[in-house]
């Protein structure tokens, strides 16, 4: 199953799939540690969305 | 503060945003930097002087930055700073908590100079969280020392300094080629051809070009 990292639960566990963004904010998701095989999981949601 | 020549030699404290680099800065200088863990803290970089046995060493406190292809203004500091200043080895401090994240910038870094020590710090942190890191190991894979360090303790910055010293007075070349894939490489061999000499690697800015970053075209 894939989701977007935006509909990510708290405390949900998932690993990156894809990464479909392009150009410079690619970059920057493969220079934080995004990248195809990640671990992540989401501790904290902003309020406003 | 004396002019810079009579030092003996200048290092530069890159890594990632909030690794504990200006608490290496502080406890190397002895200085009061202030440390604390929001976005953009240090914005510009700060200077200090070291003492190791009778000699004296410029530090810079650079701004943290995930990667030299920079998306910020504190990042564009960090890498005009690697990319243009005069230094004589560079301190990339990493996070043991997440380290593999933090290779990304030191390969960066190996990619431009060959005079880098590796600091992983936050050690007591990682013990907590009971990670265990083979420093020998990923100095053997870098081809750069590794110095594993607690620094809000203190612990393992006698020994970083004394590696730092070291790089100095042996400096080194090319201790890591990053093979890129075939069409790459020719690329850049087809650019390193056409550019012109510079200080810094042309393997290195005919990467950069091809990644097209504004930045290096107009400099």
């Amino acid at each position: 199953m894939m989701i977007k990292l935006k509909d990510l639960e708290l405390g949900q566990k998932a690993i990156v799939q894809k990464v479909e963004v392009h150009n410079s904010i690619k970059r920057r998701m493969f220079d934080i540690g995004l990248i195809p095989g990640s671990k992540v999981e989401c501790i904290m949601k902003s309020p406003f969305r | 503060m004396k002019k810079n020549n009579s030092y003996k030699g200048k290092f530069a404290l890159v890594g990632n945003p909030n690794v504990g680099k200006s608490t290496i800065f502080n406890c190397l200088t002895g200085m009061h930097q202030h440390t604390g863990n929001w976005p953009g803290k240090t914005v510009g970089s700060a200077e200090g002087v070291t003492k190791y046995k009778d000699n004296e060493y410029l530090i810079y406190d650079l701004p943290g930055t995930y990667s030299l292809i920079a998306h910020s203004q504190e990042e564009e500091v960090t890498r005009d700073f690697i990319c243009f200043e005069d230094y004589d080895g560079v301190i990339v401090v990493c996070d043991a908590v997440c380290l593999e994240r933090n290779l990304n910038l030191v390969i960066q870094i190996l990619e431009i100079t060959s005079n880098v020590v590796v600091c992983v710090n936050l050690l007591d942190e990682a013990k907590k969280k009971k990670i265990k890191i083979d420093l020998k190991k990923l100095s053997t894979k870098l081809g750069v020392p590794v110095v594993g360090t607690s620094a809000r303790s203190g612990k393992g910055i006698k020994d970083l300094l004394e590696m730092a010293v070291k790089t100095v007075e042996k400096p080194k070349k090319n201790t890591l080629i990053v093979c890129y894939p075939q069409e790459i490489e020719n690329s850049i061999k087809k650019i390193e051809k056409t550019l012109e000499r510079t200080n810094l690697s042309s393997r290195w800015l005919a990467l950069n070009l091809l990644n097209y970053d504004s930045f290096f075209i107009e400099s």
